[in-house]
């Protein structure tokens, strides 16, 4: 998998640059892939991402309703102002206890 | 079945039909790729054979790539071929392609217009003779200028790839002296965000709105709420959708406004050059459904000018960082949409300052 690393039974997603439309389709099947694999926990990890697009937020999102809050964490989302913004947008933080 | 072919004419293809073939993989056996070494072997399979997309690379041994391009994109029978051209060193005139990519070529930003094209193309539901109607529907869909004393609004209306999943409209009650409106953005930039758009989306609001407008919620924040409900009842998975509604009321002289995930607005005061933003965060709609939205009120007498987008055009707006088109790499990476509301002074009592639109 591209952007999916599976480790016991959490996923971690990875996203070099630009996390847009075109991405969120492959990462979409990946995601579903490692929980038909076990996974019960999704990490987004967005250390190297240098935007987000709707359509990627969207996965998010429903990943995020698929699992639970308590399944997933958003990690790294600070460090970056213009990811920060987009899911400020949707007060996403504020559903996420581990949203760093 | 009739596969759908990409042709790679390259002396050395190398990266770019790994990447070809890596992507086709996902559509099973519906994508054959075919190879020509040069321009005139290029041209013989592309009048041979019904191409779907070629992809030129402009450095052939025997014809410029960018003047097959040309050729192919300026014959009637061959102009609906998508073409990408690669290893251009600098845009001549006439040059004809799709998506043009100059040398060196970074195979990453290759690899997403491929997917972007694939999925857009192979994806859709739609055959060519619905999509070139649905392309006529949302053009007769969208809401002609208003202009009277006190104001003026219109539409800005451009689909990432001829279709949108932006929807937008206004409509003005003289009598009341009110200018009611919305804009949305069913996320994602394809045909299935479009049939959501105009199939689901704007029927539920102009249903909606007719309510509103009858006093039947006591706010927009109560308004959106049950677009939220509504929106959950939709479909067995809900499709998260920024939303905002508008609602300008000339006697009183405020402007509402309630936003699902439509981040800010953007307006510019009277005797002022520059604009401001409004930060309106708030969930998105279809996100979860016993959520509260916040009404926003701005005094319209300071006002001159408002802008209600979508975020593909917000996105665009320069700020103290990079510009996004370097970041995305694209001029436009989404579809873009905007109502501007332009205030004359006539609502503040004072006719004879028109501002210039």
């Amino acid at each position: 998998m591209e952007y999916v690393v599976v480790r016991n039974n959490r996923a971690l997603v990875t996203i070099n640059g630009v996390f847009r439309a075109s991405i969120s389709v492959v990462l979409k099947a990946e995601l579903e892939q490692a929980f038909r694999q076990g996974c019960q926990k999704v990490v987004f990890d967005f250390q190297n991402t240098t935007f987000i697009d709707s359509p990627s937020l969207k996965v998010i999102l429903k990943t995020l309703d698929s699992v639970g809050a308590e399944n997933m964490d958003i990690i790294n989302v600070r460090r970056n102002d213009k990811i920060h913004n987009s899911f400020k947008r949707y007060r996403i933080e504020n559903y996420i206890s581990s949203f760093v | 079945m009739m596969k759908n072919i990409i042709l790679i004419i390259s002396p050395d293809p190398g990266d770019i039909l790994s990447v070809c073939r890596s992507a086709a993989e996902g559509y099973g056996d519906e994508i054959e790729i075919l190879l020509a070494e040069n321009a005139i072997d290029g041209l013989d399979k592309i009048s041979s054979r019904k191409i779907m997309l070629a992809i030129i690379d402009n450095d052939l041994p025997d014809i410029p790539g960018m003047s097959i391009a040309s050729i192919i994109k300026d014959s009637p029978k061959l102009e609906d071929i998508e073409i990408i051209l690669y290893n251009m060193t600098r845009m001549y005139p006439h040059a004809r392609a799709d998506t043009f990519f100059f040398s060196p070529l970074d195979i990453s930003d290759f690899e997403i217009a491929l997917h972007e094209f694939l999925d857009y193309r192979l994806n859709s539901a739609m055959v060519s003779g619905s999509l070139e109607k649905a392309i006529m529907d949302q053009e007769a869909r969208l809401p002609q200028e208003i202009e009277t004393d006190s104001f003026a609004i219109r539409a800005i209306y451009s689909p990432y790839h001829l279709l949108s999943g932006d929807g937008l409209d206004y409509w003005y009650d003289k009598e009341n002296k009110t200018l009611y409106g919305y804009i949305f953005d069913c996320v994602g930039h394809d045909v299935k965000s479009y049939l959501l758009a105009t199939m689901d989306i704007m029927p539920m609001i102009e249903n909606s709105f007719r309510s509103y407008e009858a006093g039947v919620y006591e706010s927009l924040s109560s308004f959106m709420s049950s677009l939220n409900e509504y929106i959950f009842n939709l479909h067995t998975e809900t499709e998260p959708t920024p939303m905002l509604l508008f609602h300008i009321d000339f006697k009183s002289g405020f402007i509402r406004l309630c936003s699902a995930g439509i981040p800010n607005i953007i307006f510019r005061n009277y005797g002022s050059r520059f604009t401001m933003v409004l930060e309106t965060p708030n969930y998105i709609l279809g996100f979860k459904p016993d959520i509260e939205f916040r009404e926003e009120v701005l005094d319209l007498r300071d006002v001159a000018q408002v802008i209600f987008a979508t975020d593909g055009f917000l996105d665009m707006i320069r700020d103290d960082t990079e510009d996004i088109c370097d970041v995305v790499n694209s001029a436009k990476h989404d579809d873009v949409s905007a109502i501007i509301v332009n205030f004359y002074d006539a609502h503040n009592g004072h006719p004879d300052h028109k501002e210039e639109v």
